[in-house]
């Protein structure tokens, strides 16, 4: 039996202190998933609580054919994606590309001069700015350090579309950083 | 084939800190940054307010049940109090107590009181205890 399995059978079995500490190892995934898609902090807090109401409530019918962080973590992925489309605020699945590109890149210089460290809390923020599914894969694959496959499973696209989207994340993102260390050897 | 930036990623993904061009050292800020945690903290006592929330919601839910199962109760008592009196023929009959149908005043007379007194009995008594 492994620790996951274990884990389950106890808070199925009624123990809440197990429960507590499945939430203990999972509320940073939650927290990740959950904020970088939702930008409304008064929303994130509560829409972490209800994805914990809803792996408690699922749990029995979790059958282990996936490790449980990413069964949580695609419950997480869904139950922001259904706010956004409940709030009607546009997940941008489908936006035009090239036009998304040059409007980012261009919008918003910065005038003053940063060291390279305080160019990646810069960065942090035009992460912020990217639409929701590029920042989703993103988050999954460096903070949370999952694989193609485990993404690919959590927002239900192919693995071929998960690698597209992490590449012209990052090279949106660089182009935009490479603009102001140009910019910057200009001064 | 790969693309010149699709070589970058790789090689910067691999740890490969040399390259010192403008596109890689773009990279490699963009790959460190990528690294950092989303600016979103939980308050220290979330797993407690999802257990208290569980708790809850498990209360109420057990509340409801028993209004259920005291409603099938009442219902199914309902249902066999029907059926026995059609199976039995039953017809209501004072029986012994006859004899009040003779004293309806006085039956309602005591009724009155009794109620008055438990009225007034609740009145002192609370009255007493707020003292």
């Amino acid at each position: 039996m492994t620790e996951d399995e274990a884990l389950v059978s106890r808070i199925l079995a009624g123990d809440m202190e197990s429960f507590r500490r499945l939430i203990k190892q999972h509320e940073r995934l939650v927290a990740h998933m959950v904020g970088r898609i939702v930008k409304n902090t008064e929303d994130q807090e509560e829409l972490c609580q209800d994805v914990f109401l809803k792996v408690y409530d699922k749990l029995k019918t979790f059958s282990f054919q996936s490790k449980l962080s990413t069964w949580i973590a695609t419950i997480a992925y869904r139950h922001a994606i259904n706010h956004l489309r409940k709030k009607r605020i546009p997940i941008n699945g489908q936006v035009e590309w090239e036009d998304f590109k040059e409007r980012f890149i261009d919008d918003g210089n910065l005038e003053e001069e940063l060291a390279d460290k305080d160019l990646e809390e810069h960065v942090m923020i035009y992460i912020n700015q990217l639409p929701i599914h590029y920042r989703a894969v993103l988050t999954m694959y460096h903070v949370e350090g999952m694989n193609y496959q485990e993404i690919g499973k959590i927002t239900d696209m192919p693995e071929g579309t998960v690698k597209n989207y992490l590449f012209r994340a990052r090279n949106l993102l660089k182009e935009k950083v490479k603009k102001y260390l140009s910019t910057e050897k200009c001064r | 084939m790969k693309t010149l930036d699709e070589k970058l990623q790789e090689s910067i993904e691999r740890g490969d800190l040399n390259l010192t061009d403008l596109d890689s050292r773009a990279y490699k800020i963009v790959f460190g940054a990528l690294k950092k945690d989303p600016d979103i903290a939980l308050k220290t006592q979330f797993a407690d307010s999802v257990i208290k929330k569980i708790m809850s919601v498990k209360e109420r839910h057990a509340v409801r049940m028993n209004y259920l199962w005291l409603s099938a109760g009442v219902f199914v008592l309902f249902v066999t109090a029907i059926i026995t009196i059609i199976l039995t023929n039953f017809r209501p009959a004072l029986g012994a107590f006859q004899f009040i149908v003779n004293y309806g005043g006085l039956l309602i007379v005591a009724g009155f009181l009794i109620g008055f007194f438990q009225w007034i009995d609740k009145k002192v008594l609370v009255h007493k205890s707020v003292i």
